[in-house]
């Protein structure tokens, strides 16, 4: 796994960091996603290319993208949207008679958009998130977080946090190698 | 043991049971259908469901795959014990229940209602099959009499009715309408709120009938016949049905649409109230798609393609129209 022999100097190449951070993000929410989107839809494969395309998808939108509220929830929005989509198209297949697997999209489709009860799930998903991060240093924490979970740049964290960008970038740099060891165990997933 | 019987026997054992993926074939398609019919317990199921989910969610976290395996057998064991708890207790209390309940009357009434920005379906009782529009109530009988088949709505609905000729399908409002069917499907939009009623055909054949001076209209497929409320007076109009049914795919399409039309179907859509700071706002008609988008994506599009802006705090939006 060359990726992850580099130290923590390769963050200084722009094109590498953002392929480490992908790596780390796609790692650290692909085994979440996929329990949630196997849960509702029962093709195994179907749930893995729709949690696949999510995070690609947010990946590329990186930049364009403006988060206002938090990076998990936005993450969990898409990924219930899109398997939303995919249970919506085949639930609404015209035919006269239901079939028994369209029944089901049916339920599936109605539980996931049952906005109550999916914010069961959002909660869980924010609540390990948090509780990932939450062993880092308190200023390390806090950087990360206003940088990846709430989309701020690096300029107006240091801004409002009174801290230099380089220190930003090492506070983000530190918590992604924490990330990332705790993320040993699912690195094979980093490579599907 | 009429077939009624058979159905209330199901309980939540069956629907732990599906939650956690136990069931399959017949028994499980059963549980299915039970659920679509039956809004309560269906409703019960998505919060189960959604427990489980958040369960198996913690159960990534800290386990290795090997240390999962086990801990699932064992809740597999625990909730084998779980299941034959639930079995004698459901057991008692059905026994408690046919003892001395009272005898259910056919006629009692369901009623179903969707919340702000919810679409749902529902399994009417002769089998035809009704999608609900956000914040819209609707109210049947359990099982329908022999006579008519006469359901209550609040809000919009799209209709597919099982063709029944000897029991036709009615549908009323509170709003001074009702639309009768045999089988057929179509779109009616009754929201108290609004200034019109909407009914709009797909296909088959639909008669609405203005209850005051009982004005009766027949509509042709693509025909939509709008009762405006103020005026008293039903205006028919060729539609794209298209347009006004996508909304069951939370696709917004508008046509020349007025610009407050669009804002309450928004409001019903989204939790946010919208007011308007510029008054020539409300003559603005517009066009245009909205394809499952967020609230703020939406007003990000209005700044693009009409001449409104608009400012958001929390969940409080203002419009106005640029200088």
């Amino acid at each position: 796994m060359p990726e992850f022999s580099h130290n923590a100097k390769t963050y200084s190449s722009p094109h590498l960091e953002g392929e480490e951070d992908f790596n780390i993000m796609y790692g650290f929410f692909k085994p979440k996603l996929f329990v949630i989107a196997h849960s509702y839809i029962a093709s195994k494969e179907d749930a893995e290319e729709i949690v696949h395309d999510v995070l690609i998808k947010l990946w590329e939108r990186r930049h364009s993208i403006n988060i206002t509220t938090n990076y998990t929830a936005y993450i969990y929005r898409m990924m219930r949207n899109a398997c939303l989509d995919y249970l919506r198209t085949r639930k609404n297949k015209l035919s006269k008679e239901l079939s028994a697997d369209q029944q089901e999209f049916w339920l599936n489709y109605s539980a996931l958009a049952d906005d109550a009860s999916s914010d069961i799930i959002a909660n869980e998903l924010h609540r390990l998130v948090d509780r990932t991060i939450q062993h880092l240093p308190d200023k390390c924490k806090k950087v990360f977080m206003k940088s990846r979970f709430e989309g701020m740049a690096h300029k107006e964290i240091s801004r409002e946090l009174k801290i230099s960008t380089k220190t930003v970038e090492n506070h983000i740099t530190k918590a992604l190698r924490e990330l990332k060891s705790a993320l040993k165990e699912h690195l094979s997933l980093l490579f599907l | 043991m009429s077939n009624t019987d058979f159905r209330s026997k199901m309980n939540k054992r069956d629907i732990k049971a599906l939650v956690e993926g136990k069931l399959s074939g017949t028994k499980k398609q059963e549980v299915i259908k039970w659920l679509l019919k039956n809004p309560e317990q269906q409703q019960r199921y998505h919060k189960m469901k959604a427990d489980h989910v958040a369960r198996l969610l913690r159960d990534t976290e800290s386990d290795t795959p090997q240390k999962a395996r086990q801990k699932r057998f064992q809740i597999y064991q625990l909730t084998g014990y779980a299941a034959l708890v639930l079995v004698l207790v459901s057991l008692s209390l059905l026994y408690l229940k046919t003892g001395n309940a009272p005898h259910t009357p056919e006629l009692a009434l369901i009623e179903t209602a969707t919340a702000i920005g919810e679409n749902r379906t529902i399994e009417l009782p002769d089998g035809s099959m009704i999608t609900l529009n956000a914040n819209t109530s609707i109210s049947f009988p359990k099982s329908f009499p022999d006579e008519v088949r006469e359901v209550s709505l609040r809000g919009e609905a799209f209709f597919d009715v099982t063709h029944d000729a000897d029991r036709p399908f009615v549908v009323s409002t509170d709003n001074g309408m009702k639309i009768q069917v045999l089988g057929t499907t179509f779109n009616v939009k009754s929201y108290p709120e609004d200034q019109n009623v909407e009914t709009t055909l797909v296909s088959g054949k639909v008669r609405v009938v203005e209850e005051k001076d009982n004005k009766t209209v027949v509509l042709n497929p693509s025909q939509r016949a709008t009762y405006d409320k103020n005026e008293d007076k039903i205006i028919i109009d060729r539609v794209d049905t298209q347009n006004l049914t996508s909304w069951r795919e939370g696709k917004l399409i508008y046509d020349e649409t007025p610009i407050h039309q669009v804002i309450r179907d928004l409001q019903r859509r989204h939790k946010v109230s919208i007011s308007v700071a510029s008054p020539e706002i409300m003559n603005y008609k517009y066009t245009g798609v909205f394809d499952n988008l967020t609230i703020e994506q939406i007003m990000d599009l209005f700044e693009v393609s009409s001449p409104i802006l608009y400012k958001k705090n929390n969940n409080q939006i203002t419009l106005y129209m640029k200088k």
